[in-house]
């Protein structure tokens, strides 16, 4: 088993999922579009 | 029998809004009563949106308290004010009507704070009187006679110091109140707001204050009006602002040199430990070349952000700020904008975005819009990594009399941002002409020191903004682009680079035709797309896309030097210029929909910023070349 490219592979899968999360949280409503802080992006 | 405590805290029924003036101390206030660190500043306009937060009454109870924009009437004449008042009054169609509305009232400028509290009594709105700031009424050594207001007025007040500590507590016992709160809240009648209204509402103040023995105005500090005499003269103050602003980007270079230096050290041992530790293969290659070389390359600009906004708290904690404004607008003015466009740009220096929800406070629709299309221009914090690395790449740490030159340059570069917003505003108004002018009225409230809490609140929000920022879309975007720039690896005996082979290198040698006029080689044009992004992950793409192209001896050695032995003088300042018009955030532009209904506003706006950031990088490279900057 090639454990190194298993190793790869597994991190950028999860940096694929934080992204399609953020994106998802944005879509919704649920974070900022920014994604910075809470100052300038409530549930208005 | 056993009883059971159940915490309903996050279940409040009782509803409480903080209405009042801007610049009264209500986000204060909020803070200190919900354990909240919503930003709070010296000037007014900061809220320009309902914020939300639990406060717990002596009794223990919980209630919910609504921080609302500021207003100086129920006579709404912008967005942020229109909020504000419909929730008051029961008229918003998002917000249920707050059982209880708390006037919050600046107690060294109380008549205006009681037009609103007649304006409200008028209407029927259940409420309680907040005289905040009563540490600065004390320190002139007055006594407001809370009793004979509260007479005279036949509303419960009480007395409120939003910084200190035990400033919301007596508020907090009143709320324990039961009557308070089962109010009859009248039904929603149509407002009476013209002049005869207005009229009534400044005469029953007026009477409340004579009744209450309060009808002497408060002077103002007198130490204040002698700065005053200074800073607000035409010239003699737009001086100081300059020198202000030059001294701040001095110290921006010459502060940050031994912190940023500590975490290159830092950088560095974690590289070398994992060079240590893994063997050689891909892994080590995305830790190494992706992770490290990416993220570290743009940690170590915090120092730099960190102190640029130390400053930016000072002066705005101190009361200079609003200042500034009045010293700007007949500048304004001339562009076509009016002063209340001010706190929206300044805003954008730290981003564009809370600059650009800050457009709300401007009730003009034209004045809104040129101020939204300009923000992106004013230099924001996300800049900084790119600027500093390019100066320090190109620019020599020489000190030109007396003065440090990259600090001269980071300086000119944000002057550039400030003459190009009024260019663009400018030509806009020879265009499509001015709206009426719009006089700005500010308060300027007293210099006081900045108290070392807040400064320290605001710069540790900065930093996990940032950090947060480095930890999760740079990291995850630097892991991607490592992909993009490793995938497909390159054959056996292929000639170039290895990156060149792979997806990234192909879609920026693809693109790189398009971007050679102005100097553009094919790795920025790679770095420029995951820096749509954000702006600093340009610089974390730009050391990832570096550190996978070098070989040999070269591996490891820092970005600054690599891109300065690569690129020519005329390509790092055609790149410089490309950051100060380029709207390299997508972020923005969909907060420029949201908040001006639409996508042809976002699209136009950023095919003009586009446009205009090519044309200047063309003109930079060319002059540039001529002159020899090869």
């Amino acid at each position: 088993m090639n454990y190194d490219l298993i190793a790869v592979m597994a991190l950028g899968a999860l940096a694929v999922a934080f992204l399609v999360r953020r994106y998802w949280q944005v879509s919704k409503g649920q974070a900022p579009v920014c994604g910075n802080c809470d100052n300038c992006a409530c549930d208005d | 029998m056993s009883t059971t405590t159940v915490d309903i805290s996050g279940l409040a029924q009782r509803r409480l809004a903080l209405l009042g003036n801007p610049n009264c101390g209500k986000t204060a206030l909020f803070n200190r009563l919900t354990g909240s660190q919503q930003k709070v500043a010296n000037y007014a306009g900061v809220t320009v949106e309902l914020k939300r937060g639990l406060m717990k009454t002596t009794a223990g109870r919980s209630v919910t308290v609504i921080d609302l924009p500021g207003t100086y009437s129920l006579n709404a004449s912008s967005q942020d004010e229109a909020v504000a008042c419909a929730v008051v009054l029961g008229q918003s169609l998002r917000e249920k009507a707050p059982d209880l509305t708390a006037v919050v009232l600046d107690a060294t400028r109380l008549r205006r704070g009681l037009r609103l509290v007649a304006a409200l009594k008028r209407q029927g709105v259940p409420m309680v009187v907040v005289l905040n700031m009563m540490d600065r009424v004390r320190a002139q050594g007055r006594d407001l006679g809370v009793a004979r207001l509260q007479a005279a007025m036949g509303v419960p007040v009480v007395e409120a110091t939003g910084i200190s500590a035990q400033g919301g507590d007596a508020l907090r016992h009143l709320l324990d109140r039961d009557d308070l709160w089962h109010q009859a809240r009248p039904e929603p009648t149509a407002l009476h707001l013209d002049a005869d209204a207005l009229r009534t509402d400044d005469a029953q103040a007026q009477a409340w204050l004579q009744a209450a023995g309060l009808d002497q105005p408060m002077q103002a500090h007198e130490w204040s009006r002698r700065i005053d005499g200074w800073l607000l003269q035409p010239v003699i103050g737009v001086l100081v602002l300059l020198v202000l602003l030059f001294l701040v980007f001095q110290a921006v270079f010459a502060w940050a040199k031994w912190p940023m230096g500590l975490i290159q050290v830092a950088t560095a041992w974690v590289s070398e430990g994992v060079n240590t530790v893994l063997p050689v293969g891909l892994l080590k290659s995305l830790l190494i070349d992706g992770v490290i070389a990416g993220v570290g390359g743009v940690l170590v600009f915090l120092p730099q952000i960190l102190i640029l906004f130390f400053f930016i708290l000072v002066l705005e904690e101190s009361g200079y700020l609003p200042r500034a404004a009045l010293l700007l607008d007949r500048l304004m003015g001339s562009i076509g904008l009016s002063g209340r466009a001010f706190i929206p740009l300044l805003s954008s220096f730290a981003c564009a975005i809370p600059g650009i929800m800050a457009a709300r406070t401007i009730s003009d629709r034209r004045t809104k819009w040129v101020t939204v299309l300009i923000a992106p221009l004013m230099t924001c914090s996300a800049r900084l990594p790119v600027y500093t690395l390019l100066i320090s790449a190109f620019i020599p740490a020489k000190t030109v009399a007396g003065m440090s030159l990259p600090g001269l340059v980071l300086f000119g570069l944000y002057v550039m941002g400030i003459l190009s917003a009024i260019a663009v505003a400018w030509v806009l108004k020879l265009w499509r002409g001015a709206s009426e002018p719009v006089q700005l009225m500010m308060e300027l409230p007293d210099y006081h020191w900045p108290r070392a809490k807040d400064v320290a609140i605001g710069l540790w929000q900065r930093a996990s903004i940032f950090l947060r920022n480095v930890g999760g879309i740079i990291l995850a975007l630097t892991v991607i682009l490592w992909f993009l720039s490793t995938f497909p690896q390159a054959p056996a005996g292929f000639a170039g680079s290895p990156i060149e082979y792979s997806f990234a290198g192909r879609i920026g040698q693809g693109l790189a035709g398009f971007f050679a006029p102005i100097g553009f080689n094919w790795q920025i044009v790679v770095a420029l797309i995951p820096g749509l992004a954000a702006r600093e992950v340009m610089v974390a793409a730009l050391g990832t896309v570096y550190a996978l192209s070098q070989t040999g001896d070269a591996v490891g050695t820092a970005l600054a030097p690599m891109i300065a032995a690569d690129w020519s003088l005329a390509t790092g300042l055609s790149l410089l210029i490309w950051f100060v018009f380029a709207p390299q955030c997508l972020a923005t532009l969909a907060v420029v929909r949201k908040e001006m209904g639409g996508w042809a506003m976002p699209v136009g706006m950023a095919a003009f910023l586009f446009s205009l950031a090519y044309g200047a990088s063309w003109v930079t490279y060319r002059l540039a070349l001529n002159l020899g900057g090869f």
